[in-house]
């Protein structure tokens, strides 16, 4: 019972007790209760006019980084000889330091401020509102006001930063930039023999090719480097994320396409992204540190779902993308998805599949149990037969545990992958 | 010790005496003792912020009216019911200080609070006072009528007092 109701009903009791028995004794003793609850009727605040003004250091921040928060109220109607605030905050935000209730009297004309940092995982959060509650000093009486102002802030994706991600798309854009362009021309790595033209570099002239053959000379030729367009796709589908208590697999697949987005925007190329999962979330291709920005809300944005239609890969835009450009499809992968990347990749787009393993990141949230091994045994061999597969179509897969560091893990698996890139080139 | 908590004792201090004092006149050593052994846990409740206020202030009215009904001294068990009360807030107030991660104007609030409370228990002790030398005589048919009219206005009190919390 709270005490308003104590205090009323042990005032009806003596009151009763004192009809009842003829006694007045029993109604004296009921007097100073109700001089109590006429009090709190009398002082009861009934306005509250308050002017609240909600203030973010920012609106965004990387992911687990404070934000400062600082509300600021102003009485603009009577007294409130007690006013209490409380700020409410949902599970995944986490208060750093500050107060987020405070009891104070606010006078006429009056302001009191209050400041919070709190810190939250990957997403889009709205600060819910701010609730005040005026009383009287016996608090049996009280008025709610909610501060209905909302405002929100985003926690970005952290992300590593890569040196650099060999690609070699069959289109390339005309600005010079890393990506080998498969273009004769000046640059460093050699391309081919060609007549030589006037203007050609005496030191690019080939000697033992002009020796060979007396009709004239001939130069190296080099191959250009240019920017390229890269598509990012995320995979969100529900049926492909994996989770236990502590942790989720999309979150490193969302942290993983953040890298490769920086790295990518960072040598210049232009990047776009596309979100399949719940819906179809693109963002259209850009530059530099804007589209990162815009890259980066997307993906603190993103989130897992479930769409029936987008079950499979099969209604994935790709147009979104230029034609023979290169597509990265960052996904733990499923059965459903082996025969639409072979057919993008038969479009002429060069396939890029970088999958966080979902097996080795099961495994590790299960107690060992009798059959573990052997079904964790038979589903790699299921995963090796659809890598494979995909392998052969010409999709480059890059399989990466989630435990290990992106940075080393990137930087290992790309120097195999550029040498094998080289290897094809020269055997050309 | 603040000027709070240096009340809050105090409040409780004189409740239980006061009963006891009034209790005493007819020698209920019992009642005494167990007054005593709840002034002891009060006090004790309040050091270390625990929410038996409400049960003891509870306990401490009816046990008023047990000794209006035992013939003790009016003076004194009107003065145990209104330190209780007094007590019964102080106690809320001082937890509701607590409950909160920050208070502003401290200082202000408790001395504007013990002023208000202060006023109030002197004025609800004056009329009470007062009324011990009033004598109105009621026919039964009266005061079953008040009694009605009684029940009628605590229910609507009370749904007022909810709709306002």
């Amino acid at each position: 019972m709270n005490r308003t109701g104590l205090l009323t009903s042990l005032t009806a009791i003596l009151i009763l007790l004192g009809l009842v028995n003829h006694a007045r004794n029993f109604l004296i003793l009921s007097i100073p209760l109700l001089v109590f609850l006429s009090a709190a009727l009398l002082f009861y605040p009934m306005k509250i006019q308050l002017n609240i003004t909600r203030t973010l250091s920012t609106d965004h921040v990387e992911e687990n980084s404070p934000v400062k928060i600082m509300i600021l109220v102003e009485n603009t109607g009577p007294k409130l000889e007690l006013v209490q605030f409380n700020q409410v905050l949902y599970s995944p935000l986490e208060k750093v330091d500050g107060k987020l209730s405070q009891l104070t009297m606010l006078r006429p004309g009056d302001k009191t401020e209050i400041q919070f940092s709190v810190r939250a995982k990957r997403g889009i959060y709205i600060l819910p509102y701010t609730i005040c509650t005026a009383r009287e000093h016996f608090d049996l009486l009280q008025n709610h006001h909610v501060d209905k102002t909302s405002d929100h802030f985003l926690s970005l994706p952290t992300f590593s930063r890569f040196r650099h991600i060999p690609i070699r798309p069959e289109q390339t854009r005309g600005f010079p930039g890393p990506i080998p362009a498969r273009k004769g021309g000046s640059g460093i790595d050699f391309f081919g023999v060609r007549e030589y033209q006037i203007g050609d570099p005496l030191r690019w002239v080939n000697w033992r090719h002009t020796a060979r053959h007396v009709e004239g000379l001939f130069s190296n030729e080099f191959e250009q480097e240019h920017i390229a367009d890269v598509g990012l796709i995320l995979d969100a589908r529900l049926q492909n994320n994996i989770y236990n208590a502590k942790d989720d697999l999309f979150e490193h697949a969302v942290r993983m396409t953040a890298s490769i987005a920086e790295a990518f925007l960072a040598e210049g190329n232009r990047v776009g992204l596309l979100i399949y999962g719940l819906g179809i979330e693109r963002t259209f291709p850009g530059y530099g540190k804007i589209q990162q920005n815009r890259i980066l809300r997307a993906l603190a944005r993103a989130k897992p779902g479930h769409n029936f239609s987008l079950e499979t890969l099969n209604y994935l835009p790709v147009r979104l993308f230029p034609p023979h450009s290169q597509i990265v499809f960052i996904s733990p992968l499923s059965a459903l998805d082996i025969q639409p990347l072979i057919r993008l990749r038969a479009k002429g787009y060069e396939v890029m599949l970088i999958s966080p393993d979902p097996i080795d990141f099961e495994t590790k949230g299960i107690k060992p149990q009798s059959n573990l091994e052997l079904a964790t045994r038979l589903a790699r061999v299921e995963r090796n037969l659809w890598i494979q597969k995909l392998q052969r179509a010409g999709v480059k897969v890059l399989e990466w545990r989630v435990d290990e560091p992106i940075t080393a893990w990137l930087r290992t698996t790309m120097n195999r992958r550029s040498l094998r890139y080289h290897h094809l080139r020269l055997s050309v | 010790m603040n000027l709070r908590t240096l009340f809050l004792n105090a409040c409780i201090l004189i409740s239980i005496s006061s009963l006891a004092i009034g209790y005493a006149k007819d020698s209920h050593w019992l009642l005494i003792a167990i007054l005593a052994i709840l002034g002891f846990l009060w006090l004790i409740g309040c050091r270390y912020n625990w929410n038996i206020g409400s049960i003891l202030f509870t306990i401490l009215v009816m046990a008023s009216a047990l000794g209006f009904s035992l013939n003790a001294p009016e003076i004194w068990m009107i003065i145990g019911t209104i330190s209780a009360l007094a007590a019964w807030d102080l106690n809320h107030f001082t937890r509701s200080l607590t409950m909160v991660e920050q208070v502003e104007r401290i200082d202000q609030l408790e001395k504007e609070h013990l002023f208000r409370l202060s006023t109030i228990v002197l004025f609800g002790f004056l009329l009470s006072i007062f009324s011990l030398y009033i004598s109105i005589r009621l026919a039964f048919g009266w005061t079953l009528l008040l009694a009605i009219f009684a029940i009628i206005a605590a229910s609507q009190l009370l749904h007022l007092f909810n709709s306002l919390r």
